[in-house]
């Protein structure tokens, strides 16, 4: 087949899935859906975050370095006109980057979304997480609501608790840190 | 110096020296016999001529004695014409005799009978002038005045005739003396030819038997060399002849290959004319191609401008393909939030969460078909480039096609000339290979000559041998001759 004419049938069918998306009616899921996560690569590792925890993604900002002793802290960015303080997720998570496996096995072709992404917590303290990809949100299994692993998007990860996380920051931080100071 | 002179010189001078000793001899006889002879001559013609005419005028004195005792006696006239006639003749013949008298004592004597017979004469006209005119004393005057004179003119030709015999005597005794002379000179020089022939036939004998002895010993030498040489000049004129023999088969073979030679290059030649033909035509042949190479030239240029045009709309079809992609990023991370938002909200963003998930589903998909995209389009471009650069290498070998078929146009019109060239070369080889070979058959006929030639100096050389065996033969005979006359 030559390139043309694949190229020319590529092209037929991404049209016509496009329209028929469109023309498609919708329909409402009929049980409750399982827990959906959100699948986060550090460091090269999976994670998975519950999208309730979560207040939102976007692409890395322009993070303003400022002077602290907290190796976590990258620094302050504006999302949608915020001030946040920003930190890296696997300085958190003490994820050594070169303990990680090969990029291969843990990041999936189609979906994934690859670079530095800020990952922004929900509740009353907003602040953002430096992840290095960000894929789904995936249907997760969770068996038990303590369960730490879960099988997402195919792969198997660990599931982080935002909460937790936060919680270390907060001791990491106490009495002096940027975020005390910040309140 | 005379060691060095050669057998004939010394054979002439030994015969000059004989020629001028017999030349001397008889120069020697011939002077000693003119002497003689003039001498005899002398005798002869001289004192016996005087002699003669003394004989004679006592004689004519007798006679005219007669002629005027008859006058005397008859008185005839026909006797005193015959004193007329006796007195003629004496006077003539003292005339002759005058003449004849050379020595001073012969002229006295002559002169005085003269005188003698003048006065006879005038005392005998007186008588016959007497005796004419009838006087009788003329008997006595003659008696008187004739007999005193002739007895005076009797007495001076007695003592004339008497000197003269003396004289011949004297003359005769000379000549034979001369005669004696002559002939004990022609003796002596007789001798010395004699002797000198003897002892110049020595030297002679001597020196050419040396030399010849020399030349002998030098003739064995040569011919036993000559014999040798005789020898080898057989064996040689023997291989000549074989040579010869080889070298007419050689030139024979050789003249069959001359002829194939020609045929051959009669063959090139026609086959030359046939590629120059070919060569022509494949020049027009590549003539045609190159302006087709040319024409493709100009269309593969096109093609890589239309190839680069495709690459750039390639790259603006990237570029919008990066916005679509963004756009479905954009889209994706917004859907992503919606999903995040319908979570928090709970029940009530379940359905919001479903449309977030289709949305997020359709970017996925579109991020997947832009990605798709991309590697066509990168595809499109690696073959683009491909093409391009297959392209410009097309180029560069329609280029060097080009060049080549100009080179090959260039080749061609070089090979027929060169084609052309190796016709008449062909031509000339087909003639040179004729003419040699019209020359090997007259080297042939000229080697069969020599061969011929070796046969003959073969035998040439056995005759040669033949002849040098005999002048050996000769020479040792020669020398066995020489030697015996050294014994001798």
């Amino acid at each position: 087949m030559s390139l043309e004419s694949r190229w020319d049938r590529r092209l037929d069918d991404l049209r016509s899935a496009f329209d028929r998306s469109f023309g498609e009616p919708f329909e409402a899921p009929s049980a409750a859906p399982a827990e959906r996560v959100l699948l986060l690569v550090v460091a090269g590792a999976n994670y998975a975050v519950r999208l309730t925890e979560c207040a939102g993604v976007t692409r890395a900002p322009a993070v303003h370095r400022l002077p602290s002793t907290e190796p976590a802290f990258a620094g302050v960015a504006v999302v949608k006109g915020t001030l946040v303080p920003v930190y890296r997720l696997a300085t958190l998570l003490r994820v050594d980057p070169l303990d990680a496996p090969a990029p291969a096995a843990r990041v999936r072709d189609a979906s994934a979304m690859e670079g530095q992404w800020l990952l922004m917590t929900r509740g009353s303290d907003r602040i953002g997480l430096l992840v290095d990809g960000i894929d789904g949100p995936e249907p997760a299994l969770l068996d038990e609501p303590s369960a730490e692993i879960v099988q997402a998007g195919g792969v198997t990860c660990r599931l982080l608790r935002m909460d937790r996380v936060l919680e270390d920051l907060h001791r990491l931080l106490e009495p002096a840190s940027p975020l005390g100071e910040a309140r | 110096m005379i060691k060095d002179w050669t057998f004939g010189r010394k054979v002439g001078l030994a015969l000059a020296t004989m020629v001028v000793l017999t030349l001397a001899v008889a120069a020697i006889g011939i002077l000693a016999l003119r002497s003689v002879v003039e001498r005899k001559d002398a005798v002869i013609n001289v004192r016996a001529h005087n002699a003669l005419l003394a004989e004679r005028l006592s004689g004519l004195a007798h006679r005219q004695r007669g002629a005027v005792r008859d006058y005397l006696l008859y008185g005839d006239e026909s006797f005193a014409v015959e004193v007329r006639t006796a007195e003629q003749q004496l006077d003539a013949t003292l005339g002759e005799l005058e003449r004849s008298v050379i020595t001073p004592e012969g002229l006295s004597l002559v002169r005085e009978l003269r005188r003698i017979i003048e006065e006879y004469r005038g005392v005998t006209n007186r008588v016959l002038t007497d005796r004419g005119a009838g006087s009788a004393d003329a008997s006595g005057l003659a008696n008187r005045e004739l007999t005193p004179r002739r007895v005076a003119l009797e007495s001076s030709l007695r003592s004339f005739i008497e000197r003269e015999q003396t004289l011949l005597e004297e003359g005769r005794a000379d000549a034979s003396r001369a005669a004696d002379r002559a002939i004990s000179g022609q003796f002596g020089v007789s001798a010395l030819a004699i002797v000198v022939a003897t002892v110049g036939a020595l030297l002679l004998t001597r020196s050419v038997t040396t030399q010849v002895g020399a030349a002998v010993h030098s003739v064995q030498s040569s011919s036993a060399e000559l014999q040798a040489a005789a020898h080898q000049q057989a064996s040689s004129a023997k291989e000549q002849a074989t040579a010869m023999a080889e070298i007419t088969t050689t030139i024979t073979e050789l003249l069959a290959t001359s002829r194939q030679i020609a045929d051959s290059a009669q063959r090139v030649a026609r086959i030359a004319e046939e590629t120059a033909a070919s060569a022509r035509s494949g020049e027009e042949t590549v003539g045609a191609a190159s302006e087709s190479v040319v024409a493709i030239r100009k269309q593969v240029d096109g093609i890589v401008t239309h190839m680069l045009d495709l690459g750039r709309q390639s790259q603006e079809i990237g570029g919008i393909l990066e916005i679509i992609n963004e756009l479905a990023d954009q889209t994706n991370i917004l859907s992503v939030n919606a999903a995040i938002e319908a979570a928090g909200a709970g029940d009530a963003g379940r359905r919001f969460s479903v449309v977030a998930e289709e949305i997020r589903r359709l970017a996925d998909r579109v991020a997947g078909s832009t990605k798709e995209i991309r590697g066509l389009i990168q595809e499109v471009r690696t073959a683009v480039n491909t093409t391009v650069m297959t392209t410009e290498a097309t180029a560069k070998s329609t280029d060097a096609g080009v060049q080549q078929f100009a080179e090959v146009s260039t080749a061609l019109r070089r090979i027929a000339g060169l084609v052309r060239a190796t016709t008449d070369a062909s031509r000339e080889i087909e003639l040179s290979t004729k003419q040699q070979a019209s020359a090997v058959e007259q080297v042939n006929t000229g080697v069969a000559d020599v061969a011929q030639g070796a046969k003959e100096t073969e035998i040439a050389a056995s005759q040669m041998l033949e002849t040098v065996s005999q002048l050996s033969t000769l020479s040792r005979s020669l020398s066995t001759l020489i030697q015996s006359e050294r014994l001798i």
